[in-house]
């Protein structure tokens, strides 16, 4: 690659992007227009909402006349809250001495419901007189004068008994769904605080006690975290997952027009008949894109923190209603964040360069927009969940880590962040460079490059793909049915009536797994190609290679196990799921063994084998190389499984099987350990416990039980290399049939 | 300068199945000569053209432009041609000057090199009035004029036209065919092709007329339409296509004739 090219062909893109209007646009002006318009339509709303006064009604104020003044001309008195009790405007009702508490509290519900009033405040008949009461009770204990307590009048039986029953007071009733009916209940209840203290007060005087001992302690809080990231956790959750939509189209604005757009403009064969290398023609493409991208997410960054220093931080100072929903702006610290954009840039920017070259216009490339940023959005929302934390696992997961990194990078939890800097980079790098191989791909394919517009058509295409004899499939068939597979096994989950006892479970398993899986791979194969032994990898093998089949599993074992403990660390097993799977251990034990391996052994040994190293295999090493074959492969054999953390494990065994059916040509030696493996797993969960032999060879590891000690897994490791080596040296991978005529 | 060896295209097309584009053919084009390819839309000229340029692979048989490989050395082939084509556009947001410096950039030029050519092009293509004009906003003539500039900045020996005079009134495909047989008397090496005899009558001395992915005939105007007993390229053209069709239709006859003459002998 010559780096030279790469650069001119930067800096034309960059100079004709740069001249056109609509990207300059979207880039620089909306961002820095879009922020502080939304923030002052935001604080014009907000001011709106919480400026009105709330209309309420009062029942009963008649009812406390001798209490500490409360109400003045229709108002609450200005000594009590006065700046919320001027947001309140006052509608008084008689109390009914004959109306029960229920009958009041239905009156008032029904006035809070249609709305005619905000809230309702009811303050009981008998209030003022537990009141008097309580202070008669003071005086009479101030002056040790028991007997005098006798003579109070009796209300509603409180104070004669001394089990504490709850003091009576006044009630809002409100509607907390209704915003306006809670700001107004919230407003009544600062004013009523107030007047409670008030009313201690008279009470304390009365029986000559200092009034702080109302308040004899005082608890306070004392937040390590920083200043900035305190009350930051709204903005922290939402800022990110902004930046990472705005990375994403910015970066695929400018490619949708500097690879679809010019195609549509006849300038690509302009380029591709000139001296530069297609590699150099991606590179420069790419860091376009890169740069408009980091600059989209630079302004709107810069923009987000310019209006909420200047604008937000001002109009809402601390203490202010709005500023107690929001939370305080974190600052200018989120410009932190834009270390973390370089490398999901360079992500998104490789994603948007390859669907835009694949793209034949520039309208079909402004289509695939729309579910990209839907795909990625449930990842890019996970920084909005309060319970997600950074930590290993969720760094690792494209997109998502970012999104955590960014939100703690916004706390200012720096310790966390760089913890976990190098896993989320590493996971961007690494989808990073899928992308670019995939976008470079393109650029090497003359089908994409010199597709023609709109001429596609889904009958033609049917009888194309039902008619043209091939002995096996492509790896666009491998791909569609590997997608068909999983979304017929999500529907599977749901269609599948539930298992109350083992002989239920092991049926539904077995016939999801042959609908979902076998039956389709047997279908395509026999609709869509003309030898099944070519589509499903069938052949015979060796004696020698049997044998290292039948040994691999054994071998393989304690590797399995430690990696499972790999993966829980990694991804902790939630309780619930291992209350299920306890559940499920129980169902076991009253299922014969020779059942359990025909389900959860032989039924996936064939029928797993069949769809994913035989269909799926097959087709993906017609067109791409062996190793990428097996990659992918292992890849849908793994998400099939449903729950992560199996997931994994599957992932695993499947590029080990998805590397024996290449070398040996054939899905019989991966039949086989598939078979074995799974059995063994069976085998010894039923008879482990009776065999002491097998536990000399184990440990206790923590809460996942025993796994093999680590000496067994050592020699176990060897073993299974020297088997893998001893079968590299007896095989030779054939290159797969690769005829489509 | 350009040497081609039973050279073969088939892709996979959704209505047709796999379709031979260009089925196995050869020919020779030296310096100093316009070869012209002759046929209808859809004969296979594009195809032959985007695989001298390096822009498809074919899918048989070899073909070296100034001694390099199309397939195994595809940079160095760009490096010595020079492609004009209905399809190659100018980028609208830049002015000619600007069109013609990135590609003279591209292809190694120093900057004083660069002036010196810019010089010498935008003068035999009279293009000084234009300069600094955006190619959006330029007549079709011009954009052409544009686009042999950015073919010819780095001086290649070789040069391919692809339907370059389609979309151009009689005046402007007529200038662009005097700058055409001026590069030849420069002594390049020409590819051009076209489906307007008259043009290939006036511009080309060696010619080839495809059909269907195949050269029917090859040869100068006059080995031609002596050979085939016509007195007019137009005549000739459609004589050919006219025998070659009725093969088509009675394939199996003509075999068997071949057969029973042979076995008379």
């Amino acid at each position: 690659m010559n780096w030279t090219n790469v650069k001119r062909i930067f800096n034309r893109e960059m100079r004709d992007q740069l001249r056109d209007r609509r990207t300059l646009f979207t880039t620089l002006i909306l961002p820095l227009m879009m922020y502080p318009i939304l923030g002052l339509l935001m604080l014009q709303v907000a001011q709106f909402v919480s400026e009105t006064s709330s209309k309420v009604q009062v029942i009963g104020a008649d009812s406390i006349a001798e209490l500490p003044e409360l109400f003045v001309d229709n108002k609450f008195t200005s000594n009590h809250a006065p700046a919320e009790g001027k947001l309140l405007d006052l509608e008084f009702a008689p109390g009914n001495e004959q109306s029960t508490a229920g009958q009041i509290y239905d009156q008032a519900k029904q006035l809070v419901d249609a709305d005619e009033f905000d809230a309702v405040v009811v303050f009981p008949a008998d209030l003022q007189a537990y009141i008097l009461a309580l202070r008669n009770e003071v005086v009479t204990v101030r002056e040790n004068d028991i007997s005098a307590v006798e003579d109070v009048p009796q209300v509603g039986g409180v104070l004669k008994s001394d089990e504490a029953v709850l003091p009576q007071g006044p009630q809002i009733v409100f509607n907390s769904v209704d915003d306006k009916s809670s700001i107004a209940r919230k407003r009544i209840a600062r004013v009523l605080e107030s007047w409670q203290t008030s009313i201690k007060q008279t009470l304390f005087q009365a029986g000559n006690i200092p009034l702080k001992i109302a308040d004899p302690i005082a608890i306070v809080d004392r937040d390590t975290a920083p200043e900035e990231s305190r009350t930051a956790a709204l903005w922290a959750s939402i800022i990110p997952m902004l930046l990472l939509m705005w990375t994403l189209s910015g970066a695929f604005y400018p490619a949708v027009d500097l690879c679809a757009g010019e195609k549509e403009r006849g300038t690509l064969e302009t380029l591709l008949c000139g001296p530069a290398k297609r590699i150099e023609i991606v590179a420069g493409k790419l860091l376009t894109i890169m740069t408009f991208s980091f600059f989209t997410s630079f302004f709107n960054l810069v923009s987000i923190a310019f209006t909420g220093v200047f604008m937000i931080g001002r109009m809402m100072p601390e203490g202010s209603p709005l500023h107690e929903q929001l939370g305080s702006f974190p600052g200018w610290s989120i410009l932190w964040s834009l270390v973390v954009l370089v490398p999901l840039v360079a992500m998104f920017s490789a994603l948007a360069l390859s669907a835009a070259t694949f793209a034949r216009s520039s309208k079909e490339g402004q289509y695939y927009m729309m579910p990209l940023l839907i795909l990625c959005m449930p990842l890019m929302m996970i920084s909005m969940i309060p319970s997600v934390e950074l930590n290993l696992g969720t760094s690792l997961i494209p997109v998502a880590g970012a999104a955590l990194l960014l939100r703690n990078l916004i706390e200012s939890q720096f310790s966390v962040a760089i913890r976990f800097a190098f896993p989320v980079v590493a996971s961007s790098m690494f989808c990073c460079y899928l992308a670019l191989r995939w976008a470079t791909a393109q650029f090497n394919s003359e089908s994409v490059l010199f597709r023609e517009s709109e001429k596609w058509d889904f009958k033609l295409w049917l009888l194309q793909l039902l008619k043209t004899p091939r002995a096996a499939p492509t790896a666009g068939m491998a791909i569609c049915f590997a997608i068909f597979v999983l979304i017929l096994r999500f529907f599977a989950n749901f269609l599948a009536p539930d298992a109350t006892n083992w002989q239920g479970f092991l049926l539904n398993n077995s016939v999801a797994l042959i609908l979902t899986v076998g039956v389709p791979a047997i279908l395509a194969a026999v609709f869509l190609t003309t030898n099944l032994w070519e589509t499903f990898n069938i052949r015979r093998v060796s004696f020698p290679v049997l044998v290292i089949a039948l040994l691999l599993p054994f071998s393989l074992q304690p590797i399995i196990s430690w990696f499972g403990v790999v993966i829980a660390e990694i991804y902790p097993i939630s309780p619930s799921m291992l209350a299920g799977l306890e559940g499920l251990e129980k169902m076991f034990d009253a299922a014969p063994w020779w059942w359990m391996l025909l389900a959860i052994a032989a039924v996936p040994a064939v029928f797993e084998e069949l769809a994913f190293r035989g269909f799926m295999l097959s087709g993906l090493r017609s067109e791409t190389k062996d190793w990428t074959a097996i990659f992918i492969t292992a890849a849908f054999f793994g998400i099939t499984h449903g729950i992560l953390q199996q997931s994994l494990n599957a992932g695993m065994i499947g590029v080990l099987l998805g590397y024996v059916a290449v070398r040996t040509n054939s899905i019989i030696p991966t039949m086989i350990i598939h078979f074995m493996h799974n059995g063994l797993v069976v085998v010894l969960s039923k008879f482990s416990a009776s065999q002491e032999w097998l536990q000399t060879l184990q440990v206790e590891y923590a809460e996942i039980g025993a796994i093999y000690s680590p000496l067994v897994t050592v020699v176990a490791t060897v073993v299974t290399l020297a088997l893998l080596f001893t079968l590299h040296r007896l095989t030779v991978a054939q290159p797969s049939l690769t005829d489509t005529a | 300068m350009i040497v081609v060896e039973k050279l073969e295209k088939t892709y996979p097309d959704l209505q047709r199945g796999a379709v031979c584009a260009v089925r196995g053919i050869s020919f020779v084009v030296s310096a100093g000569q316009v070869f012209g390819l002759l046929g209808p839309n859809g004969a296979g000229k594009t195809t032959v053209l985007r695989m001298l340029s390096t822009m498809l692979k074919p899918t048989g048989g070899t073909a070296t432009v100034a001694g390099f490989d199309v397939e195994t050395q595809a940079e160095d082939v760009r490096r010595q041609i020079g492609f004009v084509s209905a399809n190659t556009a100018n980028y609208d947001r830049m002015s000619a000057f600007e069109m013609v410096e990135f590609f003279g950039q591209l292809h190694g030029l120093s900057k004083d090199e660069l002036t010196e050519r810019s010089e010498v092009v935008f003068a035999q293509l009279q293009m000084n009035d234009f300069r600094d004009t955006t190619c959006g906003k330029m007549s079709t003539g011009m954009k052409q004029k544009v686009s042999i500039a950015r073919a010819i900045i780095h001086d290649p020996p070789v040069l391919i036209f692809d339907e370059a005079t389609v979309g151009l009134d009689v005046l402007v495909g007529r200038s662009l065919q005097n700058i055409v047989l001026q590069f030849k008397d420069q002594g390049k090496c020409i590819i051009y092709s076209t489906h307007h005899m008259h043009e290939a009558e006036r511009v080309c001395d060696h010619l080839a007329i495809m059909y269907n992915g195949d050269i029917l005939a090859e040869g100068s105007q006059r080995e031609l339409c002596e050979q085939h007993g016509q007195h007019s390229l137009e005549e000739l053209f459609f004589a050919l296509i006219d025998q070659h069709d009725g093969q088509e239709d009675s394939d199996g006859v003509v075999a068997e004739g071949v057969i029973a003459s042979e076995q008379q002998l």
